[in-house]
């Protein structure tokens, strides 16, 4: 039960990672680009 | 409320200009000021906006500091000219006039640079000289009498080497005095009547501040030495000649290639080794469940595959970097420029394209410095058909697992040709891509082509090594964010929902994601590819990288064992049972080339031209260029 509960957090935070990312309008922020800087 | 506070406290702030030449120093002398880190190369235009950092001066605690994009003079031409231009003739919307202006003079060609600060002189501004590259100077033999210039244009004049961070003490103090007295030059006043006794036109203008500028250097400068046969100059005839300089450049990245290849492949096994223990250590404590797999196929499967090529990612930018610092690449354009010319670029285009070796960001970005809207938008469509650092590991899995690590004649690689050929693919495709776009939407001959070839010099080592240690860095911190959180998500939907216990095929298939790559796979199939391969490219959409990382999390959740072996070697078992053959790989390969696999690249395309119609013109035109080139090869491969 614990464990699925630590599952569905990880995969929640990191859902809202990526939107909060795609919303920001840099989602992919490529690797090795030093534009924002 | 707190905006407009910020507004006016920003507004009361003493600024401080860096204006000068292109390829004068202004980027470094500014990084020495600030202690901000910002990109310094060996070529003209490497500043394409305006940079803002606090500049630390003892009577002054909130000054800040301007870095502005090189200028010729006070007329703009290029998008990077007119906001340098803009911003200190006091045109741009949000930033005031500044309080004081440096400007940087390159002192091994003082002429051209004085030109600038005739203009300079104009504007009413307080204005220092920071005499910059006195070192290279002197190695040329010319002596800047800097306190006779000072006389003679009724300014503070300081000799600085600011890659060395000399005779910076001085300047802050200078530049405090300045922004405490205001004092301009009275020169303004005496030029004004020199340039009335002549025509009023641009012409004869510059004609006479030239005669002004000549008159000035008699009196302050000393040339003790001329030698028009220097090494320097023997180098210059060599790499810029039509046939000796091409197989120079050839030759030069060529190597480059085979020494990423191969140079790469000792770190990369030993982080390969270091991820595998990792996956091991971390499957035997976690019991086995939901969240070992998460860990294991998810989280290192995912971001540890994309970790393993920090080392290809370090040489590629250790290359680049000697090819900027020493000033090659300068040369590398002007050499450019005949071959680019009859596909309708310039060898203007040639930094952007080469920057986009790194990132298409950076590239497109750079593509600023070309005057010409038309050669610009023509860059800008084609730069992101180089090959970037993020497909770099989408190559080496693939040509690790498929092409034979083989050497032709004992010395070169077949891996490293293979490698290079992909990059050449990508160079043809925009030639072609770039020569139709001037033959139909953006018809116009590329404007003539003027660059100012930067001194030689051994590359600064610590300015390399900076830079690499940067990109490594952002690149683990990709990993890091982007790719975890990718790859979280990609476990996600290749996990639920959990198939039936009586299914017999892969259970991925039954996933969200294995749906949604079988949905895929009748419009991939004629290409070589499979749903596995489907999934991987959409979710390479976030980012390039990504494809390797959500194929290993496929692999490693279809697999019954626990064996976590490397994409690679799964890859290769793939090869070897005929599920994923050679010439699927090269195809996917070629696909990768050419798609448009990158929503940062189609961000930077809207914000730089402006148009959404460009940005989709941009995603159809590679994403369609991509799938007939696979098709025609897969097709053709198989057949054979």
């Amino acid at each position: 039960m614990i464990e699925s509960i630590i599952v569905i957090l990880i995969i929640f935070f990191a859902a809202v990672y990526m939107i909060r990312k795609i919303r920001k309008g840099n989602s992919a922020a490529c690797s090795n680009c030093k534009c924002k800087k | 409320m707190e905006n407009k506070i910020n507004k006016l406290t920003e507004q009361n702030t003493l600024t401080v200009a860096l204006a000068g030449n292109p390829n004068c120093g202004k980027t470094t002398l500014f990084n020495a000021l600030t202690g901000l880190k910002y990109k310094v190369a060996n070529y003209p235009g490497v500043t394409v906006e305006k940079k803002k950092g606090k500049l630390c001066l003892l009577e002054f605690n909130d000054a800040s500091l301007l870095d502005l994009p090189g200028i010729y003079s006070l007329v703009g031409t290029s998008i990077d000219e007119k906001i340098a231009t803009a911003l200190l003739k006091g045109e741009l919307k949000d930033e005031k006039v500044p309080d004081c202006i440096v400007a940087v003079i390159d002192s091994s060609n003082l002429e051209r640079n004085l030109y600038l600060v005739t203009q300079l002189i104009d504007l009413g501004i307080p204005l220092i000289l920071a005499l910059n590259m006195q070192d290279l100077a002197q190695k040329k033999g010319i002596i800047i009498q800097a306190e006779i210039l000072s006389k003679l244009l009724d300014l503070p004049v300081v000799s600085i080497v600011a890659n060395k961070a000399q005779g910076l003490d001085f300047l802050r103090s200078e530049i405090s005095k300045s922004l405490s007295n205001k004092k301009t030059s009275a020169k303004k006043l005496a030029w004004r009547e020199f340039l009335e006794a002549k025509d009023e036109d641009y012409g004869a203008e510059a004609t006479a501040r030239y005669q002004y500028i000549s008159d000035i250097i008699k009196k302050c400068c000393v040339q003790k030495n001329t030698n028009n046969n220097s090494i320097e100059d023997k180098f210059d005839r060599l790499s810029t000649h039509k046939i000796w300089g091409t197989l120079l450049f050839i030759s030069i990245m060529s190597f480059f290639f085979q020494a990423i290849y191969l140079w790469s492949e000792v770190p990369m096994n030993m982080i390969d080794s270091l991820i595998q223990w990792l996956s091991k250590n971390a499957a035997a404590m976690l019991p086995n469940g939901e969240l070992e797999s998460l860990i294991v196929d998810g989280v290192i499967a995912g971001v540890g595959n994309v970790l393993v090529f920090i080392p290809q990612i370090a040489l590629l930018f250790f290359f680049l970097g000697i090819l900027e610092d020493t000033g090659y690449l300068a040369r590398a354009a002007f050499l450019m420029d005949r071959i680019m010319r009859p596909f309708g670029l310039q060898g203007r285009s040639f930094i952007p394209l080469l920057n986009s070796f790194g990132c298409a960001i950076p590239g497109i970005m750079s593509s600023r410095t070309i005057p010409s809207r038309a050669d610009r938008l023509a860059t800008i469509l084609v730069a992101p058909l180089m090959s970037c650092s993020a497909r770099l590991p989408v190559y080496t899995v693939l040509i690790a697992a498929f092409i034979p690590n083989e050497h032709i004649y004992g010395i070169i690689s077949l891996p490293g040709i293979c490698m290079l050929a992909m990059y050449l693919l990508g160079i043809i495709g925009a030639a072609i891509i770039a020569w139709a776009l001037k033959l139909s939407v953006l018809r116009g001959k590329p404007a003539i082509f003027l660059m100012e070839l930067p001194s030689m010099h051994l590359p600064s080592m610590k300015n390399i090594l900076r830079e690499v240690l940067d990109r490594a860095l952002t690149f683990i911190q990709s990993a890091g964010t982007t790719i975890l959180a990718c790859s979280i998500i990609l476990w996600a939907m290749a996990s639920y929902p959990k198939a039936p216990a009586d299914y017999k095929d892969n259970p991925v298939k039954y996933s969200i994601a294995g749906r949604i790559g079988t949905a895929m796979e009748p419009v991939i199939k004629p290409l070589g590819f499979n749903w596995e391969i489907g999934v991987g490219i959409l979710a390479s959409f976030a980012a390039r990288e990504v494809f390797i990382s959500s194929l290993s999390t496929v692999y490693n959740l279809a697999s019954e064992d626990d064996d976590n072996s490397t994409l690679i070697e799964t890859l290769k078992q793939k090869k070897s049972d005929g599920s994923f053959s050679t010439a699927s790989a090269i195809s996917l390969m070629i696909f990768y080339v050419f798609a448009c696999q990158c929503m940062s690249t189609l961000a930077i395309c809207k914000k730089e031209t402006g148009s959404w119609g460009w940005t989709a013109f941009m995603f159809i035109y590679m994403t369609t260029l991509a799938y007939i080139c696979s098709l025609i090869f897969y097709q053709t491969a198989s057949t054979l």
